[in-house]
């Protein structure tokens, strides 16, 4: 680190990007990179309403701990569900990345899901002036996620962007460096679990909680016949355990990626009618563009097999995947960051 | 003659041209401007903010400041000029003061609208303000003497309206304005291509699409190109061929209305001026003259030889240089200034 570094830092002119997505929250720290990157769950204690753990730890406890814990999501479905909650895992973060906590922050920039509304928005505000902040800044996430992915979307062209989150997939049309229109659906990352659980128990008889579900998705997930295969060439297949619903001992069942392709599909077809939904009202000049810039997927569900082809299929425009997907919005917020304008400004 | 400087305006519905004495065409691109929504300040103005249309987001609003040739929105053209003015080099608001300014509008507007046009001049701190017609300046700046007694006939086809003229003696005898023009081909082509095709494409891709394809020639060789735009059933981005058949069935209703136009004026023309015109013929100007075939198509209508001007695009701007000489008095022959 340079002087000049280490004084901006004394300074307190650290520039502070956060996003605060439904499953993940990431923290990027001008100079430092990103330093805080987990789930976004926190434990409190019932009674004193102190923060228990955060991140990794607190998501280990989901579904494991006993009455004097509780464990909090601060986002629900992409939407703010405890606003106290995102203070408090704010401030329990930046105690552990600053040594003077979040006063040493000029700016914080906080990229959140498209529907949250103004009211919300006013509330993350007061909450970084609360914070000591001087500069607090909200974003929506799929412009964060488009520059992160690379899309230069200060041209006057449409870009399409599709960030398959944890709680919610939006659907984005950029342009001149900025949201031309956003929908969402709730049909994302967690929705996909919960579809395994629901389908297991069914069709098992088998209850297994939500972690195992995402793992079962993780290794199996695949929406064309392209299954995941081990060094022999054999289709992956999932122990899955949990506690039979009959006769309630624990039992284990093997799951394979045809079921869970099966699961998927379904899912998808939600995700495909809101893609329509938001093709049919963007204006037709930026539909048009569209045809040569092609669509970026970004957010975990690009690490899906065969999802690039399933969009293709349906849309018949180019897809690509972000390389970063996970951290394409993180990575955005890194360029927003240095952006003292909100969107394009020519030379005037 | 004033003392201060000469300032011309052609402020068409699609191009702003400003000619400045001593420094030529300081600006010639699309009259179009985009603010910031919040700020109220301009984001993009000309070429820039032209590329903008149909593509912003909520937070930039993209205006055209003129409709069918007339201001409609005044605070727009104000911002717009005084963003192009600003481009003068070393001028101070003094010089701007006892700057002299000729505004080029089309024959049919009214009143009213001329004197929206002074206030917009007034606005930007220029006092000695006077209005022209487009096609005498246009005249003048394709090299025509019009201050002998002698008929001539200007057709000025631009983006919002078409005006007929016939001139001579150095001011304009009778003209005639239609709105249908370059803008009116758009709309008619995004309407036809969603009602054949179920596309529906974008204004700039419209027009785009006019200026590759536009043909009159009889026995015009077909060209097809492909556009991208929205299919209107499915709601997906699409391809679509648009052939010079496409853009003939929407052109050639059009140009016949100017035809007509042309026949309604030679009508009205006194026989005298009339002879004059069946000599020299007719001078085409403005954006739509550049159609292929657009000669020979008004000529095999009229019977009059029609020629288009060397400068379609920039001649009302260089004619503002003679019309700011003698301002606009059919007395003084600028040309021999």
């Amino acid at each position: 680190m340079t002087e000049n570094e280490n004084q901006k830092l004394q300074d307190g002119k650290i520039n502070v990007g956060v996003d605060l997505g439904t499953s993940n929250l990431r923290i990027y720290v001008e100079g430092r990179g990103t330093v805080f990157k987990e789930p976004n769950i926190l434990a409190i204690d019932k009674e004193t309403r102190k923060v228990v753990s955060v991140g990794f730890e607190a998501a280990q406890l989901v579904g494991k701990v006993h009455d004097k814990v509780e464990v909090v999501k601060p986002l629900n479905g992409g939407v703010i569900s405890d606003i106290d909650m995102i203070r408090e895992i704010l401030m329990f973060t930046f105690n552990k990345i600053f040594t003077s906590g979040a006063s040493t922050i000029n700016r914080l920039l906080i990229c959140m899901p498209s529907e949250i509304t103004e009211t919300e928005k006013e509330a993350i505000v007061i909450l970084g002036k609360e914070l000591g902040v001087k500069d607090t800044r909200i974003e929506e996430e799929i412009k964060a996620a488009a520059i992160g992915g690379g899309i230069s979307i200060y041209a006057p062209s449409g870009h399409m962007v599709i960030d398959i989150g944890g709680g919610t997939t939006s659907f984005g049309i950029m342009s001149l460096g900025d949201v031309v229109l956003s929908k969402s659906t709730k049909v994302a990352g967690e929705y996909f679990d919960r579809q395994i659980m629901h389908y297991v128990k069914e069709k098992y008889k088998l209850e297994i909680g939500s972690q195992t579900a995402e793992k079962i998705k993780i290794t199996l997930a695949s929406l064309n016949g392209d299954y995941p295969r081990d060094d022999e060439g054999n289709v992956i297949t999932y122990n899955a355990m949990g506690r039979d619903l009959v006769t309630g001992l624990p039992r284990m069942d093997v799951i394979t990626p045809e079921e869970v392709r099966e699961i998927l599909l379904e899912c998808f077809e939600s995700i495909k009618s809101t893609m329509i939904a938001t093709l049919e009202i963007t204006p037709p000049e930026l539909s048009g563009d569209l045809v040569d810039n092609g669509i970026l997927i970004t957010g975990g569900g690009a690490m899906i097999k065969g999802i690039k082809e399933y969009i293709e299929d349906i849309t018949q425009i180019k897809v690509t995947l972000a390389t970063n997907s996970i951290n394409a919005v993180i990575d955005g917020t890194k360029k927003l960051l240095k952006n003292e304008k909100q969107h394009y400004y020519g030379d005037y | 003659m004033s003392e201060g400087m000469g300032i011309g305006i052609d402020l068409g519905t699609a191009n702003l041209l400003v000619y400045v004495e001593k420094k030529g065409i300081i600006f010639n691109e699309p009259s179009v401007v985009a603010f910031d929504y919040e700020s109220g300040k301009i984001v993009a103005a000309g070429a820039d903010a032209h590329q903008m249309i149909g593509k912003a987001h909520s937070k930039i609003s993209v205006v055209k400041p003129l409709r069918s040739g007339v201001i409609s929105d005044m605070h727009a053209a104000k911002e717009l000029l005084t963003y192009v003015l600003k481009k003068i080099e070393n001028i101070t608001e003094k010089e701007m003061g006892s700057a002299t300014a000729v505004i080029c509008c089309p024959s049919e507007v009214t009143k009213i609208e001329r004197e929206v046009m002074k206030d917009l001049a007034k606005n930007m701190g220029i006092t000695d303000v006077f209005i022209e017609e487009e096609i005498k300046s246009g005249a003048l700046g394709s090299g025509i003497d019009i201050f002998r007694s002698k008929g001539v006939m200007i057709v000025d086809i631009g983006g919002g309206s078409t005006d007929v003229g016939v001139l001579s003696f150095g001011d304009i005898v009778l003209s005639k304005t239609i709105r249908t023009a370059g803008n009116f081909i758009d709309a008619e082509l995004i309407k036809q291509i969603k009602k054949n095709q179920k596309v529906e494409i974008g204004e700039l891709t419209a027009e785009r699409c006019k200026m590759d394809l536009s043909d009159l020639r009889e026995n015009a060789p077909v060209v097809v190109n492909r556009y991208a735009g929205r299919d209107i059933v499915v709601g997906i981005p699409k391809y679509v061929d648009i052939s010079t058949e496409d853009i003939r069935d929407i052109i050639l209703p059009t140009y016949e209305d100017i035809v007509k136009l042309i026949a309604t004026v030679l009508k009205d023309t006194p026989p005298e001026l009339s002879a004059d015109i069946f000599q020299n013929g007719i001078l085409l100007t403005g954006g739509g003259s550049l159609i292929r075939g657009v000669e020979e198509f008004i000529s095999n209508r009229i019977q009059v030889p029609v020629k288009v001007a060397n400068n379609p695009l920039t001649c009302v701007a260089e004619g503002s240089k003679y019309l700011l000489k003698n301002r606009g008095n059919y007395l003084v022959n600028p040309l021999q200034l």
